[in-house]
């Protein structure tokens, strides 16, 4: 086993979790290896230092607003379930809209005056545009032509 | 069977009072273990209030064959992982920024008497900033062993990890901190 190996067992060693034939093969290492003598020292140096903190006491306010808290009556589990969709959902609607709405503004080219759109807009303006079915009727009520009209 | 277990049995049908006293037996340990794992005395009682209210609403699936303190433990390491990954440290200096800068480590907050934190000595400081900047479960794990007291076994089923990724997690976390601490030795 290499020094790597020693140090992990140090870790354990000073957690007590080795075993005897373990523990009795790190000891025979220590003996001859300065480098993890060295790693034991400052590892334990941690473990001592972790102990030797202050346990402080907590607020005397945890227990009366645990008690209160646990008094309230926990929202129902459809409650629960409900939300666990209708958030999501409602945010997946909002984010499509903004999806759609950004996507219809992006590719809309409003019309050049001239373009064909603008005609056909502008005929439609007219009642009866010529060539529509409307004035072949009219022209076919009146007996005439476009230079008639 | 022991106390805990026959307290968290009556507190899972409904018995409130049963369930103050396993609050007013445990609170000191729980705000201790988030105390170290948070940094911040608000944090620590706010967590602990969530831990044992979750852990009310979570007593009737509690089976006695778990040890107790590895199920409130569960919940607390949960708590406090979710909590370091949800939240940004606030202090925003790292140890290694304060040492090159020439600078001595904050006193950390770990007691609301600052006549209590002035008796600490630079080491300890050093020792507690190094702490905040592991990883959040590695923290959590030199927390639940050396501070809890909790073996390696348990330690893994609280973590919800094998106990040789304890092993390796502890491991790791003592050669950073022996390293952080090595400037500060004389």
């Amino acid at each position: 086993m290499d020094c790597d190996g020693f140090r992990k067992m140090i870790s354990r060693r000073l957690d007590g979790e080795l075993g005897d034939a373990e523990l009795e093969k790190l000891e025979r290492h220590l003996k001859v290896c300065d480098a993890c003598r060295r790693c034991l020292e400052s590892f334990g140096e941690t473990v001592s230092i972790h102990k030797s903190l202050i346990e402080v006491s907590p607020p005397p306010s945890i227990v009366p607003s645990v008690m209160a808290a646990i008094e309230e009556p926990e929202p129902a589990w459809w409650v629960r379930g409900w939300l666990k969709v209708a958030v999501p959902a409602a945010a997946l609607i909002v984010l499509l809209g903004l999806q759609v709405g950004g996507f219809l503004t992006e590719t809309f080219v409003p019309p050049q005056q001239g373009d064909e759109v603008a005609v056909i807009e502008l005929e439609y303006l007219d009642e009866y545009p010529p060539g529509s079915f409307g004035d072949v009727l009219v022209m076919a009520s009146e007996g005439g032509g476009d230079e008639e009209r | 069977m022991s106390d805990d277990v026959s307290l968290m049995l009556r507190a899972s049908r409904g018995d409130r009072k049963a369930f103050r006293s396993l609050v007013e037996r445990h609170q000191q340990s729980v705000y201790n273990f988030f105390l170290r794992t948070t940094g911040h005395p608000e944090d620590a009682e706010d967590l602990t209030q969530q831990l044992f209210i979750n852990l009310y609403r979570s007593a009737g699936r509690y089976k006695p064959t778990a040890s107790f303190r590895t199920f409130m433990y569960r919940i607390a390491s949960n708590l406090a992982v979710s909590f370091a990954r949800s939240r940004h440290r606030r202090d925003g200096v790292s140890l290694d920024q304060m040492l090159d800068e020439g600078r001595e480590p904050p006193r950390h907050r770990l007691h609301d008497d600052p006549a209590a934190g002035a008796e600490w000595s630079e080491l300890e400081e050093a020792y507690l900033a190094a702490l905040a900047e592991l990883p959040a479960d590695w923290r959590t794990a030199v927390e639940l062993r050396v501070g809890r007291q909790l073996s390696y076994k348990e330690i893994a089923q609280v973590m919800g990890k094998s106990v040789s990724a304890v092993e390796s997690i502890l491991f790791r976390a003592r050669e950073r901190l022996a390293e952080k601490l090595e400037p500060f030795k004389e």
